[in-house]
């Protein structure tokens, strides 16, 4: 039978170190190889600099993730666990609305309308030309 | 309009109803969840924030979430570091979430999804079993701790399992934890003769928790004990008085709980019974002198009077269970005419006084058993205005007995019986 998680020792706290915190392991990471890779990666971080991956003031070692690890894994360390995190709340998937991204509208082809053109250009007016020479000499 | 589209729209308001609900419940989850949250995105197990929003509303892990945020604080900020504990009900969200079968289930189900295969029943059990033992741990092991020197706090943590809403027998488990030791201790004291010690040992934790049925129960015993060893003595009641008076300190706080009403459980009344009989011998043994001013006397006999009827109700048996409490109704009937001799003597008419006389003659035998009965009684009975004819009857059958009984002085003999015996005559001459 596991330790009870909620026996007094002085200075601890049962809510700020469960192993989710410890391997910062969201509680609905599903399936084995997704919390395993976590948990490698975890032991990764904390053996290269335990300092930037405190909890609650508190450096976890590679032991203590290994602890942590083989508590998640274990049904009745894991629900003892559970019990102590809150529920993720997050959006439910049917109530989110996806935005699609604005659709890609292909600019139209540069077609010349001759007939349009026609029309915007002024009419052919009569020109009077300055006879610059006389006629026939 | 018929009545299927009536319904049809019914049915449209209904649903659009449970959706809006759905949604504002989950609305406030997600908003309170992100509460949790400090500013560097770390999650917290409490916000002020988040426990308010989630008291005013929230989906189904609602209890669950404030379970985890009270029980935190209760952690971060325990009692002794308060000057002045106050009840903070950091259990009761946990009670809840133990009761609700829908809880477990939901966590039955999320924990076969992420591990991958179907949770076993059997640890779930297990687990949620335990949990009240769980919880209520730390709390006994702070109320050890704070015993000698801290019995308000030892108080305090005793009353927050009490008051936690958990199911009774795991609320009565905890408390018989809290007195095992002790109880064993004690037994060990009495055994050796050492009473006082087993007091000693029993008084903190019964200032912790004052109707502990063991630890009364406990205190009980020791006092039996010691009294029925002590009564072969001629003086016993002499030398009884301070371990008397120590018991009913240490009882007054039980005795209160229990209230006029409420019956004890039929093992500490059993042994409440006894007690009661020697307190209340011990009051008339030593407080008991007609000699002594009618009021001293009235306070006297009424509060033997109150500790045997109290041990009669207790156990209407009692004179049955061994033969130191075979004269109980006899001490019964005496303090009772007493407590009419001393009316009489502050003067209080004939209506007062009877109704104490009745009482005791409801037990005729006995009082013509009893010398200082039947002596109380001719008094009582001599010094009312009128009687009825069952009192004169009485009379002159405590005359005849006092006329037998050879420890009767000789001028009584001689004197006050012919005396007695012709005032009866001429009174019941006056009774039709």
């Amino acid at each position: 039978m596991a330790d009870n998680p909620w026996a007094w020792q002085d200075g601890r706290n049962p809510y700020t170190w469960t192993p989710f915190q410890v391997l910062d392991l969201p509680p609905d990471t599903a399936g084995r190889a997704a919390i395993d890779a976590r948990v490698r990666k975890r032991r990764q971080r904390v053996a290269r600099a335990p300092e930037r991956y405190s909890v609650f003031g508190r450096e976890p070692t590679v032991a203590d993730v290994n602890e942590a690890a083989e508590q998640v894994r274990d049904p009745e360390a894991r629900l003892l666990a559970e019990l102590r995190t809150h529920r993720p709340e997050r959006i439910p998937k049917g109530d989110q609305v996806a935005v699609p991204p604005p659709p890609e509208i292909p600019l139209p082809p540069v077609v010349v309308n001759t007939d349009a053109l026609s029309r915007l250009a002024p009419p052919p007016a009569p020109r009077h030309f300055e006879r610059l020479w006389p006629h026939g000499e | 309009m018929s009545d299927t589209w009536t319904t049809a729209a019914d049915l449209r308001g209904i649903v659009s109803a449970l959706r809006a609900k759905i949604s504002a419940e989950k609305a406030v989850d997600i908003e309170a969840y992100r509460l949790l949250h400090d500013e560097n995105g770390d999650l917290r197990p409490a916000a002020d924030s988040a426990i308010a929003l989630w008291e005013s509303g929230g989906g189904v892990w609602r209890d669950h979430h404030l379970a985890i945020a009270h029980h935190h604080r209760f952690y971060e900020h325990p009692p002794h570091a308060e000057a002045s504990p106050r009840h903070s009900d950091h259990l009761k969200h946990w009670a809840r979430v133990h009761g609700d079968d829908s809880f477990w289930a939901r966590m039955r189900s999320h924990l076969s999804t992420v591990m991958g295969e179907p949770f076993p029943e059997d640890v779930l059990r297990s687990v949620r079993r335990r949990l009240p033992r769980d919880l209520f741990a730390p709390h006994l092991t702070l109320a050890e701790q704070a015993l000698p020197t801290r019995p308000d706090l030892a108080s305090f943590h005793l009353t927050e399992i009490q008051r936690s809403g958990f199911p009774a027998s795991a609320i009565a488990e905890a408390r018989k934890e809290f007195a095992t030791e002790t109880v064993t201790a004690a037994l060990v004291a009495a055994r050796e003769g050492r009473h006082d010690d087993a007091l000693d040992a029993l008084r903190p934790r019964l200032a912790a928790d004052p109707d502990n049925p063991d630890l009364v129960r406990s205190l009980l015993f020791v006092c039996r004990k010691r009294m029925e060893a002590l009564v072969i003595e001629e003086d016993w009641h002499h030398r009884s008085g301070p371990f008397l008076e120590r018991v009913t300190d240490l009882l007054a706080p039980y005795r209160a709980a229990l209230g006029t009403t409420e019956a004890p459980p039929p093992p500490i009344a059993a042994e409440l019974a006894r007690v009661e009989f020697f307190l209340g011998v011990n009051v008339l043994r030593t407080r008991l002198d007609i000699e002594k001013p009618p009021a001293t006397l009235l306070e006297g006999a009424h509060a033997a009077v109150a500790r045997l009827r109290q041990a009669f109700q207790l156990n209407p048996d009692l004179e049955s269970v061994s033969g130191i409490y075979r004269g109980a109704r006899g001490h019964l009937t005496t303090a009772l005419l007493a407590v009419a001799y001393a009316l009489q003597g502050l003067g209080q008419g004939d209506a007062v006084a009877r109704r104490y006389l009745d009482e005791a003659l409801e037990h005729r035998e006995t009082v013509l058993t009893n010398p200082d009965s039947y002596q109380l009684a001719l008094m009582v009975i001599l010094g009312m205005a009128a009687n009825t004819r069952a009192e004169l009857d009485l009379g002159v059958a405590a005359v005849e007995k006092l006329q037998d009984n050879p420890a009767t002085p000789p001028e009584i003999r001689r004197v006050a019986l012919p005396r007695m015996r012709s005032e009866l005559a001429n009174r019941r001459m006056r009774v039709r």
